[in-house]
């Protein structure tokens, strides 16, 4: 069972065909408009506009033997020939001073001879014109863009125009008032189904549509098949429902009184494709049969043909406006745009007036608040302005942009090495203290003797990483090999030196061979300095490459530091000075592995360099079968002591052993034997006595004078 | 991806060595990443000579240039290449390098580093002068006591600062705070690392 | 002593007086004494460079096994013209992306785990049952109390380097309230960290200084000794 497209008037014929996906395509119906039933006179006319806008809204545009019927009957109604041009689908601009006749109206008269073509506003109504004026202005870049863009539009539906805006508005023609006044009749003239289905329409569209929008659409292709829309038992069942729970609803649904005269025609037929062949073709989709009722009318549930509840309107716009809906009630929007409004959790009138969003002004959504802005975005032919890429920057952010350019600008800059120039007070000061020290780092050493005593006295125990280095040391046996890495920069070899000085002599003592490496290049000559001008005056026997060895320079930093836990014969290929590979040697022959020596030392001045060392080596220390850990001792500089406790005092420890700087070594010699430590010690503390005192009674002034400084501001500001 | 586009040897090369070296801490690939570490150090090795090479093209552009200070170029110049020849020809374990790492490195070296005493006690005596505040004020309190624990001051131990106060404030007070600090760094080290093995940064020249 | 010794010695004494100098000013001598400093360490690193680490590795090996090192060196040689420049990215890239992956893998294995695990390790039952068990009551206090000072200092510390801010509109961002006073803490820690690491600077500059007037009057008795 179809529904026979002869009972439905055209304007529900058209809703239906506009919403349905098997839409024939534009294209399709602009060459059916093209087969070509004559142009009837007035698109013929002088007045008419040279740029039609059929190309975008064709079906708008009906041949002389395609008027429509409804509009056929209207001409009749007031006794007019059917010629004249169709109404516009659009509404109107608001009407101007030269326009605020029936423009159709001049176009009759027109028609009739009694207007001259000329005389016909400039300003049909027609927004097209002005689409086209905007058209021509556009650049010819532009143009093409807009005309491709323009093809895909959509088309507009004429009857839905009606059936939506059908409010009367000041610019609104005369003709308009009268489908107004009887095609939609008023809600009370309705017959009574129809008064149902009105009120379903209006909740529908004032409550929460399902997602995906009605079940009409969701219906099976109608394109694909071209059979029924909906199948036969189907129909009749939602048919019989209807009726259940309708039963002013009749069952065989003559056309009311008012559809009487707008019967369609009798399809002509000619032409190898001609409009009335399109709309059969079309009308296949709508196959509705005569005693059927429309399949979106048929998927109106009971719930939805109960009164509509009281429900906030939304806000009325301003009136006077050109497309003011007036007394436009709810119910009158069909189903087919219930599927175009915004499907969310959140009603329109459940939101706020300002996320509503701005009303539709033009186009078929035209009054609607919510929906996307077809005009000011999509109707757009001029070149769109540039988009703008700045920033919109509040003071702060402003000021924090100019700084941040000033900084990478001064970067940029290349600086004279800059003078430092002091005041003469302060110049005075400095060398004073320069003076001071030179005098005070002078006189303990050569004038004055030992007369300092070493920190650990006798019957004291030393602190707990100077005893864990003792223990090391003393656990080494003749022919132990233990690496030592001489990893601290000429700066700091007097300080480094001297606290390693205790460490290495003891090992040697000890009977330790000592394989010995750098991770800086100033290691190698570090190493000859460091074993040459101290450990030969206590050993003179302890000699290069058959004693200890010197390995050299290991490169890469941390990634050679790597290496030579990884495999240190890899990390350091070294050859004597006959040819002959350094891991040949006999006390090296069995060193394979870090984990192979007895012990590991690092002499260094940077707590980066050590932090290196524990990072990388000390992990390949520990044997993963046994858990025993070969020994990391580490000899520092005092300026890296405080960032090598953390390590030290681990759980477990990552350094076993620290002797850190000038203090350190004083307590490791104290418990060996007195060298460089010892001899330095008295100027050491003459030194630190010096510092001590300088910094205390510089810092004692000038935190009285700020404190006296500020009480003065402070009483100078209360006078 | 851009930029993969523009250098996609050189992205490849910085992401394949990195994580091969980050996978072996995981899984036995010692053999390979034992010849990509030999690589580097080698690579590392020339780089530093690329670094002194550049040095040498700098002050030699600055030399030709004939400004003001050629005199300091020339001297760096010269000096530069009479060490690496001597050094290079006869290796750094010959009396002759030594003879110039002791008598001309060391003792400047070492020298910057004793007037840098006489500049710190300077600066630290001036600093409440300059800005009073808690941290300035906690700064030099915690100096002066660390400075007094670490020898004899006119010649004698003070009782306790040296035994007890030095060690604590060292090891438990200062220790925390360079705790934080390694903890940071190690966080930032592993942040920017990440970085660069995942290409977001590429200061390779990319 | 030779002569070498004497003439060295004397080298050496002269540039320390001139560094010295410095004391009473910035002045040319200095900046003479600096530039040769500079030189003579470039051409030392560069020399060990050579024959520490190339050379020996060079002819430790076989042609064969060298292809791909000089490989890169070759590409990273590149860098020294501003045309061939782009050729050595990939030798650098190899330079970065492995160090970058040895920093990494070091920092977690090396610092950032065992030092979480070890702020945490004063207040582990073990130790503290140890120092219980054995009586030692005032110890495990003790142990408590700076495993609490080391905890607070740490995490104190860590907040101060915690530089995530709220942005509020027309306002310069702001640290959260709690983490702002936390921070304050934690930068009282660093301050006494700063404070004892200056004294360690100074400690070693102290030290060198009395180095270097210790081998100047060595040299001097030793010349004195000559005569």
């Amino acid at each position: 069972m179809g529904y026979a497209s002869d009972d439905l008037p055209d304007w529900l014929k058209d809703l239906g065909s506009s919403s349905l996906p098997s839409e024939p395509e534009p294209e399709r119906r602009a060459a059916a408009r093209a087969a070509s039933e004559p142009v009837p006179d007035w698109m013929a006319s002088p007045a008419e506009p040279p740029a039609r806008p059929e190309s975008i809204f064709g079906d708008e545009e009906e041949g002389e033997g395609d008027v429509p019927d409804w509009l056929a009957g209207i001409r009749q109604a007031e006794g007019r020939p059917p010629d004249a041009p169709p109404p516009s689908p659009i509404q109107p601009p608001a009407p101007q001073e030269t326009d605020n006749g029936d423009w159709l109206e001049s176009i009759r008269k027109r028609e009739s001879g009694s207007l001259p073509a000329s005389d016909l506003p400039a300003d049909d109504g027609d927004f097209m014109n002005r689409i086209k004026a905007m058209q021509s202005e556009d650049s010819a870049g532009d143009e093409d863009a807009s005309q491709d863009w323009l093809a895909g539009l959509p088309t507009p539906e004429p009857a839905a125009d009606a059936s939506i805006f059908g409010g009367e508005s000041p610019g609104q023609p005369d003709w308009m008032s009268g489908i107004q006044g009887e095609e939609p009749p008023p809600i009370e003239d309705k017959p009574d189904w129809l008064k149902g289905v009105g009120s379903g329409i209006g909740k529908g569209f004032t409550g929460d549509l399902p997602a995906g929008g009605p079940a009409w659409m969701d219906a099976p292709d109608a394109g694909a098949d071209d059979g029924p829309l909906w199948p036969a038992e189907e129909s009749a069942r939602a048919s019989e429902a209807v009726s259940q729970e309708f039963p002013g609803l009749p069952k065989e649904p003559a056309a009311p009184s008012w559809l009487g005269d707008l019967q369609p025609t009798e399809p002509s037929s000619g032409g190898a494709f001609t409009a009335s062949e399109f709309e059969e073709a079309t009308s296949e989709v709508f196959k509705l049969d005569s005693g059927e009722l429309p399949d979106w009318l048929a998927q109106i549930s009971p719930e939805d043909a109960l009164p509509p509840p009281v429900e906030p309107q939304p806000a009325a716009r301003p009136s006077g406006t050109p497309f003011d809906t007036g007394d436009l009630a709810p119910a009158e929007l069909p189903s087919w745009l219930q599927a175009m409004r915004p499907v969310g959790p959140v009603g329109l009138e459940d939101l706020p007036e300002a996320e509503r969003g701005e009303e539709e002004r033009i186009g078929p959504l035209a009054g609607l608040a919510g929906v996307l802005p077809a005009e000011p975005d999509i109707v757009q032919f001029g070149r769109p302005s540039s988009a703008s890429v700045g920033l919109q920057l509040n003071d702060v952010q402003r000021t924090y942009a100019v700084q941040l350019a000033q900084m990478v600008a001064a970067e940029a800059e290349a600086h004279p090495p800059r003078r430092i120039s002091l005041a003469l007070p302060q110049r005075a000061a400095r060398l004073a203290i320069a003076i001071l020290m030179l005098l005070f780092v002078a006189a303990p050493t050569y004038l004055l003797g030992n007369f300092s005593s070493l920190p650990q006295g006798p019957g004291q125990l030393p602190p707990a990483e100077i005893q864990a280095a003792l223990d090391i040391a003393n656990g080494l046996n003749a022919g132990d090999a233990v690496l030592v890495a001489v990893d601290y920069q000429p700066a700091l070899a007097g300080e480094v030196e001297a606290a390693a000085m205790g460490v290495i002599d003891h090992m040697i003592i000890q009977g330790a061979r000592l394989v010995m490496l750098s991770t800086l290049p100033t290691g190698p000559g570090q190493i000859q300095h460091f074993m040459t001008g101290t450990q030969s005056l206590n050993h003179p026997d302890y000699q290069l490459n058959s004693s200890y060895y010197n390995l050299g320079y290991l490169s890469g930093g941390s990634a050679g530091l790597l290496q030579l836990a990884n495999d240190p014969r890899a990390a350091l290929p070294v050859q004597l000075d006959d040819g002959r590979d350094v891991w040949a040697e006999p006390a090296l022959a069995a060193l394979f592995r870090l984990r192979d020596f007895k012990a590991i030392v690092v002499l260094t001045d940077d707590a980066d360099t050590a932090r290196a060392w524990v990072e990388q080596v000390q992990p390949a220390l520990v044997d993963p079968l046994s858990g025993a850990t070969t020994p990391l001792l580490v000899v520092s500089s005092a300026q890296a002591e405080p960032l090598l406790y953390p390590y030290l005092n681990n759980e477990p420890s990552q350094i076993q052993g620290l002797v850190a700087g000038l203090r350190g070594a004083a307590y490791y010699e104290a418990n060996i034997r007195e060298l460089n430590a010892r001899r330095y010690w008295d100027a050491y503390g003459a030194g630190l006595t010096l510092g001590v005192a300088t910094i205390a009674v510089g810092a004692v002034l000038g935190l009285s004078r700020n404190l006296l400084g500020g009480r003065r501001k402070t009483a100078g500001g209360r006078k | 991806m851009k930029s993969f586009m523009k250098s996609p040897v050189s992205i490849s090369v910085a992401l394949a060595g990195g994580w091969l070296i980050l996978l072996a801490y995981i899984f036995d690939l010692d053999a390979l990443r034992t010849q990509v570490l030999g690589w580097v150090v080698l690579v590392a090795a020339a780089g530093l000579l690329l670094g002194v090479l550049n040095l040498a093209a700098v002050h030699f552009g600055k030399l030709r240039s004939g400004t003001r200070n050629a005199l300091y170029s020339f001297l760096l110049i010269i000096s530069m290449f009479i060490t690496f020849v001597v050094v290079a020809t006869l290796g750094p374990g010959h009396e002759a390098s030594q003879w110039i790492f002791t008598n001309i490195q060391l003792p400047v070296e070492a020298s910057l580093m004793a007037v840098m005493a006489v500049t710190l006690v300077f600066a630290a005596a001036r600093l409440l002068s300059r800005r009073t505040d808690l941290f300035a004020i906690l700064f030099v309190v915690f100096a002066v006591i660390t400075l007094a624990g670490s020898g004899p001051l006119l010649g004698f131990n003070i009782p306790l600062v040296g035994d007890v106060l030095r060690p604590w404030v060292t090891q438990v007070l200062a220790g925390a705070g360079a705790r934080g600090i390694l903890i940071g760094v190690s966080l930032g080290t592993i942040a920017t690392g990440l970085r660069v093995l995942l290409a977001a940064d590429k200061p390779y020249g990319a | 002593m030779n002569f070498a010794d004497i003439f060295g010695g004397f080298f050496a004494a002269l540039f320390t007086f001139l560094i010295f100098s410095y004391a009473l000013g910035d002045n040319a001598l200095f900046r003479m004494v600096v530039h040769i400093f500079i030189g003579v360490a470039a051409g030392y690193a560069a020399a060990v460079a050579l024959h520490s680490v190339l050379l020996p590795a060079f002819n430790s090996q076989p042609l064969s096994s060298l292809v791909v090192p000089l490989l890169w060196i070759g590409l990273l040689f590149t860098k020294l013209s501003p045309r061939t420049a782009v050729l050595g990215n990939p030798a650098s890239a190899l330079l970065v992306g492995v160090g970058a992956a040895v920093a990494v893998g070091g920092a977690i294995q090396g610092t950032l785990l065992p030092q979480l695990a070890g702020s945490a390790s004063y207040f582990s039952p073990e130790r503290l049952s140890a120092a219980f068990g054995d009586g030692r009551f005032g110890d495990a206090l003790g142990l408590l109390f700076n495993g609490a000072v080391i905890l607070v200092g740490t995490v104190t510390s860590l907040a101060y380097f915690h530089f995530g801010a709220q942005s509020r509109p027309n306002q310069v961002p702001q640290r959260r309230r709690i983490i702002e006073i936390i921070a304050r803490v934690g930068q009282g820690f660093i301050a006494i960290t700063l404070g004892v690491l200056f004294a360690g600077v100074y400690s070693a500059a102290l030290v060198a200084l009395i180095e270097r007037l210790d081998s100047l009057f060595n040299f001097v008795g030793r010349l004195a000794r000559l005569f």
